[in-house]
């Protein structure tokens, strides 16, 4: 961590710490291709790309040749080298803001990173904490990271079986949805899939009706067991129904099944649900995502 | 390295101050807070038809809680960031996420003509 004034984003694999009042106001879903884009209150200030790449790029070169575009294109910018340890970077000066440029080339995720930070001068961040912010994004190294997720106010540790697919941001209410990753052997996991939704703002609505909620977040499963469970300290709902309608299926054992869980967070106050879909016979439990509230995720 | 760049306008947004119609009236009941907004008479709304019709005045906006709080904040001195700042540490939200609620709700009571927004020049 930079301060405390900062937080940690995992997001496919890579690690940053931004300021804690920005927010990602545009984010991609591809580990080979995407982009990451942060606002303040004001205005975009971070923008990192990346894309997956074969074969060592020239980063120096791309960085050098973007500059001098860069020259041709706006006249009345000064334009300056800024040295930030891994990164190749430039920096535009302008009366109104000064945009910096940056590229890296992660060889062990095979990965180039592209940044763009502007940084307004009456209220913007400094040249150092630029540079702190760069020196911040990272390619997560180990297999066990590059499965955490933490964005959004959501913090959960994926298993290897699910890959995130789809993700709704609207204020107060996030979803993220899963779906099996098609590499893996198991054939059974491939139809396992998983969604994590977080609402906020619960003491506006939220009456400790647990069961009616999940049971309205898959409103065509009849849920025949459930039980009070303790999750993250918290009282939580656990509910699990046959979501194949064909009791053929059932009995051949291709019945898919879904597993619900539902807890109020009153220190977040928020709610959280996490529902999964799959084989009986590949049973994939809500409680594998490792989803964390209260802030007290493990670091 | 094909960035481009542009600055939405949101410091201008948020140093706008926004303050109650002195023409409102307000009332509590059990069901939440009513906002009675005055109703333009209409040339038609006048005698002879008004005397045989009674035309009402003013409408009621009935207001939930939340909504009574953004309302009861615009007081005039706060400025919109001030008051997206106390809406998201109340509530536990991102200042942007509050941001979002709370200036659609402000821009409802303005098309209402409930409250009005007051900002220096060059925000207006």
């Amino acid at each position: 961590m930079i301060d405390t004034q900062h937080e940690t984003i995992y997001w496919l694999g890579l690690r940053l710490e931004v300021p804690c009042d920005w927010q990602i106001v545009r984010h991609g879903l591809s580990p080979e291709r995407g982009r990451l884009t942060f606002t303040d209150r004001f205005a975009e200030r971070l923008d990192l790309t990346w894309r997956k790449v074969d074969h060592d790029p020239n980063v120096e070169l791309m960085v050098r040749d973007q500059r001098m575009r860069d020259e041709h294109k706006l006249s009345d910018v000064q334009t300056a080298n800024v040295r930030i340890a891994g990164w190749y970077a430039y920096r535009l000066q302008s009366n109104s803001e000064t945009l910096v440029r940056a590229a890296r080339y992660d060889s062990a995720a095979g990965r180039m990173l592209e940044a763009l930070l502007v940084i307004e001068p009456k209220r913007g961040r400094s040249t150092k904490v630029t540079e702190q912010l760069l020196n911040a994004v990272r390619c997560v190294p180990t297999e066990d990271a590059r499965q955490r997720l933490r964005a959004f106010d959501i913090d959960l540790r994926l298993p290897e079986t699910l890959r995130l697919c789809r993700a709704t941001v609207e204020p107060a209410n996030v979803v993220f949805e899963f779906e099996a990753t098609d590499t893996h052997p198991d054939r059974a996991r491939l139809r396992a899939s998983a969604v994590v939704r977080r609402m906020g703002m619960a003491n506006a609505w939220y009456r400790g009706h647990g069961l009616s909620l999940i049971e309205r977040e898959s409103p065509r499963i009849s849920f025949g067991t459930t039980s009070p469970v303790v999750v993250n300290d918290h009282a939580a709902t656990y509910a699990e129904g046959n979501a194949s309608r064909a009791r053929l299926m059932r009995w051949l054992g291709r019945g898919l099944r879904r597993r619900a869980l539902l807890w109020h967070c009153e220190a977040e106050n928020a709610v959280y649900h996490v529902a999964t879909t799959s084989f009986d016979r590949a049973p994939l439990h809500p409680n594998v995502l490792h989803l964390m509230c209260c802030k007290g995720a493990p670091q | 390295m094909k960035h481009e760049h542009t600055t939405p306008p949101g410091a201008e947004l948020l140093a706008l101050v926004p303050g109650k119609n002195r023409a409102i009236r307000v009332e509590l009941r059990d069901a939440g807070l009513i906002v009675w907004v005055k109703i333009q008479k209409r040339w038609w709304m006048g005698p002879p038809l008004g005397w045989l019709l009674p035309f009402r005045s003013e409408k009621g906006i009935a207001l939930d809680d939340l909504g009574r709080e953004v309302f009861e904040a615009c007081d005039g001195q706060r400025s919109l960031e001030t008051i997206i700042e106390g809406f998201a540490k109340r509530h536990k939200l991102r200042f942007h996420e509050a941001k979002h609620n709370v200036v659609t709700f402000v821009q409802w009571l303005l098309e209402r003509k409930i409250i009005y927004l007051v900002g220096d020049e060059q925000s207006a």
